[in-house]
């Protein structure tokens, strides 16, 4: 094929055909907002960094879950679980974990027999070491997943022949499975450090482990000739049924846990790691946790990240007990309380993954999961219906055989109201009665603001990290170019935003009754360097309250 | 002798709240009985632990309360929500607890134990929140000999 042109012209005659110019791109919002983070103690799960579980992967990731009455932690399990069946897309972990937690090797070791001239076997032994072990060993596996259920490791090679006989061999199939049976990984390659494959590239086993996960650390302990799965070995070649010879351990619990003693400072790193992640989401839960001290985290981690918190208050607690909850936490002091949002819900009901026996489960990560699945319904200017708070009618809890077992009077409602908790109680609508998120308040210490509202939280944090989105993508381009592209990206979200019934003409006097309004310049003081983006916004309310009267006339 | 432990702030007493309990109830026996008195001018709630929900500190009957702490890591996750809110709310001393010392041993006390039932001393809410406990579910306007009833023949089935 003979190209008409060149990509660089020198001083010849031709044509010079420049890269492509790409001036179509539109700042779009990814699916983050279906997406919800999550502290919490689990039992299986890295606990060096988050990690994102789906509805496909929770019980593979997180284990099967531990009941409730074991230890009150458990419960985050179940509100993940039921999260990512009603419309979470994807979870955020960060495992709790405190400094007793330790990773251990899973050593496999060739068997030697005993006597003045020890010799091998032919069988295996697979020990758990918290360090490599001086002696020579086959190799060394480090599972960072971290199951306290243990792992299985199995593991054989083909055979070869050297000269017409079996020959050891050092290339080897390497299997991890939980203790139930099913694979995590399979990794295949040699125990020689300079071993290749077929395209030149290296199949030492922990290079090969390594390429395909960072989950798993191999090690070997062997170089060589001793470097070889020998050839009357278990794990060499074929039995005499013609089936595979595998060299399978037991279970082996590489993991300790350490207990469940959390300190601040072990609180405090969970959230650090889950500030930095490289995994994003616009949801942040408590799981049900009951440790104000998580909460107070939480709740920094939301001031920081801009991310909306939804967190519960214990369903056996009393009104008052709740308002206590909620104060002792001094969130409304917070700059940020309006991302904070606190549900009561005194009902017991199934567990919605059938671990646990009827009883509390908190409704605050069901909430947000509802909340996930209206955000992937969006309209064709990327809205999603936002300013439908998930409260009322609309979305009822699917839970079954719910029991309200405390029911407030009208007095302890309005407490609740005025502690700006949202309970989560039976209420009669057209149709018939359904338990139900009965407010929409966010811990705003306001009493008639828009800030009061979780439907204008959740605008207000998507337009924000719309907006701070575009913003970076605008970083380092001239001046004058980022100052336009950035007008231009703001005019077409803020009407898409109004179009979409996000925002309402306002009746400010300066708003001259528009919706919305910005201003983009060059910063006064550092035209050169520094930009400023200002934006007024009037987000459509949420009627909480309906005053009804009617009057006899003749 | 009576160990006792008094929390607040770190930042106001120069004390890490889980270093204070692990030092003073290094040795204690779970599940452990203490008394947890309120400091502070605020009702307090902890959920980790089952009914420890104390008024302020100028209502002296209801700013304290014996409670049952289950194991060591609840405690050290109950000092770690203390430490966090006597921060938030700036206070030097928080809570104390104190636990409680069992009765002196004599030569009757297997006698005294057998005749002693578990509701014997406990208050109304006690005997609710010991009932809650066990699992044992009960009408919300049962009078108090009704539930002491109903603890007693829970315990006396499954001695």
């Amino acid at each position: 094929m003979s190209t008409a042109f060149v990509r660089q012209l020198g001083s010849e005659s031709g044509v010079q055909l420049n890269p492509l110019r790409d001036n179509s791109e539109i700042p779009t919002t990814d699916n983050s907002d279906q997406v919800f983070g999550i502290m919490m103690r689990a039992t299986r799960g890295r606990i060096d960094k988050p990690f994102a579980v789906d509805r496909g992967n929770v019980f593979k990731k997180l284990g099967s879950g531990e009941q409730v009455r074991l230890s009150a932690l458990n419960e985050a399990w179940v509100h993940v679980v039921e999260a990512l069946n009603k419309g979470a897309y994807q979870a955020i972990v960060q495992r709790l974990s405190t400094s007793a937690a330790s990773i251990k090797y899973a050593v496999v070791a060739q068997e030697m027999s005993t006597g003045e001239n020890p010799a091998p076997t032919g069988d295996f032994t697979f020990t758990v070491s918290e360090t490599l072990p001086a002696t020579p060993y086959l190799f060394a596996v480090k599972h960072l997943e971290c199951f306290n259920d243990g792992i299985v490791l199995e593991f054989r090679a083909e055979e070869t022949s050297s000269g017409g006989l079996p020959a050891g061999n050092d290339k080897l199939t390497l299997r991890l499975r939980d203790k139930d049976g099913n694979l995590l990984y399979e990794f295949y390659g040699s125990l020689k450090s300079d071993a290749k494959d077929d395209y030149g590239n290296s199949a030492y086993l922990p290079d090969v482990a390594l390429a395909q996960t960072d989950a798993v650390e191999i090690t070997t302990g062997v170089t060589g000739a001793l470097a070889v799965i020998d050839a009357d070995s278990v794990a060499y070649g074929y039995d005499d049924n013609g089936q595979q010879k595998w060299a399978k351990s037991g279970t082996l619990v590489c993991f300790v846990e350490g207990g469940t003693a959390y300190t601040t400072q072990d609180y405090m790193g969970a959230r650090e790691k889950l500030q930095y992640t490289q995994f994003d989401y616009a949801y942040l839960s408590s799981g049900g946790t009951q440790a104000p001290a998580l909460l107070a985290q939480l709740a920094q981690l939301a001031f920081d990240t801009n991310r909306q918190l939804r967190f519960g208050i214990p369903g056996n607690l009393t009104p008052e007990a709740a308002v206590a909850f909620v104060n002792q936490l001094n969130m409304g002091a917070s700059q940020t309380a309006h991302l904070m949002h606190a549900f009561w819900a005194p009902l017991k009901s199934d567990d919605p993954t059938g671990v646990n026996p009827h009883g509390y489960f908190g409704a605050e990560t069901l909430n947000i999961a509802y909340g996930c699945g209206r955000n992937a319904q969006k309209n064709a200017k990327g809205f999603a219906p936002k300013n439908y708070p998930i409260a009322g009618r609309e979305w009822p809890l699917q839970r079954t055989r719910i029991v309200q077992t405390y029911s407030p009077t009208n007095q302890e409602l309005n407490l609740l109201a005025r502690a700006k908790i949202n309970p989560v109680i039976y209420e009669t609508y057209t149709g018939g009665g359904r338990y139900v998120f009965r407010d929409s308040l966010t811990c705003a210490l306001v009493e008639s603001s828009l800030k009061k509202l979780i439907a204008v939280a959740d605008m207000s944090t998507s337009i924000d990290e719309s907006v701070t989105r575009a913003a970076k993508d605008f970083l380092q381009l001239p001046m004058d170019v980022s100052v336009k592209k950035m007008r231009d990206f703001l005019a077409t979200l803020f009407e898409g935003a109004q179009a979409s019934g996000w925002l309402v003409p306002s009746n400010d006097p300066q708003m001259n009754g528009a919706a919305w309004a910005y201003d983009v310049r060059p910063n006064e003081q550092r035209p050169y360097d520094a930009m400023d983006v200002s934006y007024w916004l009037r987000y459509d309310g949420t009627n909480r309250q309906t005053f009804v009267t009617q009057t006899l006339t003749r | 002798m009576t160990r006792t432990v008094e929390l607040g702030a770190p930042s106001l007493t120069g004390k890490d709240a889980n270093d204070l309990v692990a030092e003073v109830f290094a040795d204690a026996a779970y599940p452990l009985k203490v008394v947890v008195q309120n400091h502070m001018p605020q009702d307090v709630v902890f959920p980790e632990v089952e009914g420890l929900f104390l008024r302020h500190v100028a209502n002296r009957k209801d700013s304290q309360k014996t409670v049952l702490i289950a194991d060591h890591d609840l405690f050290q996750r109950l000092a770690s929500s203390v430490e966090q809110i006597a921060e938030l709310n700036r206070c030097e001393l928080a809570l104390t607890l104190s636990e409680v010392a069992d009765a002196p041993a004599d030569t009757d006390a297997a006698d005294t134990d057998a005749a002693r039932k578990p509701s014997d001393g406990l208050s109304y809410d006690q005997i609710k929140d010991a009932l809650k406990a066990r699992g044992i579910e009960f009408p919300a306007n049962a009078k108090k000999v009704d539930l002491a009833a109903l603890l007693d023949a829970d315990a006396a089935a499954n001695a």
